[in-house]
């Protein structure tokens, strides 16, 4: 299974045409299923901080009646985070460099996240 | 008025926050059991609307340690009495004590293990001041005291500022 999500992620990467710098796949419990991430960013670290993210996301929506979290977007001065749920099982969380296309960033995570989805129903 | 449960992991301070608030919590940041962004509830205590949140108690998430307690004007310390002083105890205890808020330390699950509250003073190395009760969040022995020990403090604070 890690290798086939590692293959999505590599596509992942590759079709972003560089707006994509690091992607990884998250277990709802915080650890790392797979990951291609820039050398300079910690993999456990990352996981654990888009796990929280997501899930006070998550939390915001319902406290507000807000309905069901689609995605949370970090806009840094430098770089921007982009997470989101694979189903129950797993969370995608991308880093993009501050200028890139969100609307295709965006586009190409919901692909990647079915397939994840698919991946994981098979195992 | 911010007050945070603090806890390792499985130490019950989900429960806790359910059984002070009388609220079963509808969506809990967690997975199979284990906080993994936070949980939050408001209470009304003596008029006064407290929001309670809780940490996730794994090492993975000590970094969200630092941000709950951000803006905190009290904290709970919750041990699991079935597993006893860990380091992450000592660890969060440190944290709390550097804020300088006032805090009680609950010794959960006090229905499944007797552990010694000298132990845990000794162990966590607390002044005499910090209280330290037995409870059961499950049961919920020792909870409205727990609050009700935090409150008198953190009024006693506020009547010497």
């Amino acid at each position: 299974m890690k290798e086939d999500i590692e293959e999505l992620l590599r596509n992942l990467k590759e079709k972003t045409w560089g707006d994509i710098l690091g992607v990884a796949v998250v277990r709802p419990d915080g650890t790392v299923m797979a990951s291609a991430l820039p050398r300079e960013i910690g993999e456990k670290r990352f996981a654990a901080m888009a796990l929280v993210v997501l899930g006070t996301a998550n939390r915001v929506c319902d406290e507000l009646g807000a309905g069901n979290m689609v995605q949370a977007i970090i806009d840094g001065s430098k770089m921007k985070a982009i997470l989101m749920s694979a189903g129950e099982k797993a969370l995608l969380a991308v880093l993009a460099s501050k200028d890139a296309n969100v609307k295709s960033a965006l586009s190409e995570m919901k692909r990647a996240s079915t397939e994840v989805k698919k991946v994981m129903a098979k195992y | 008025m911010k007050i945070v449960v603090f806890g390792a992991l499985n130490a019950g301070k989900t429960t806790f926050l359910e059984r002070a608030s009388k609220k079963k919590l509808s969506v809990k940041g967690s997975y199979e059991g284990m906080t993994t962004s936070l949980d939050f509830t408001r209470l009304d205590y003596n008029g006064e609307t407290v929001y309670l949140f809780t940490t996730p108690g794994h090492r993975r998430f000590d970094f969200m340690w630092e941000v709950l307690a951000n803006g905190m004007r009290g904290a709970i310390l919750l041990i699991d009495s079935t597993v006893g002083i860990t380091e992450v105890d000592r660890e969060i205890g440190g944290l709390i004590e550097s804020k300088g808020v006032p805090y009680v330390v609950a010794v959960n699950k006090s229905d499944l293990a007797n552990l010694s509250l000298d132990m845990v003073r000794e162990g966590l190395g607390i002044s005499a001041k910090v209280p330290v009760i037995p409870t059961s969040a499950i049961c919920g022995n020792g909870v409205d005291e727990v609050l009700h020990r935090l409150m008198e403090l953190k009024n006693e604070r506020r009547g010497t500022e």
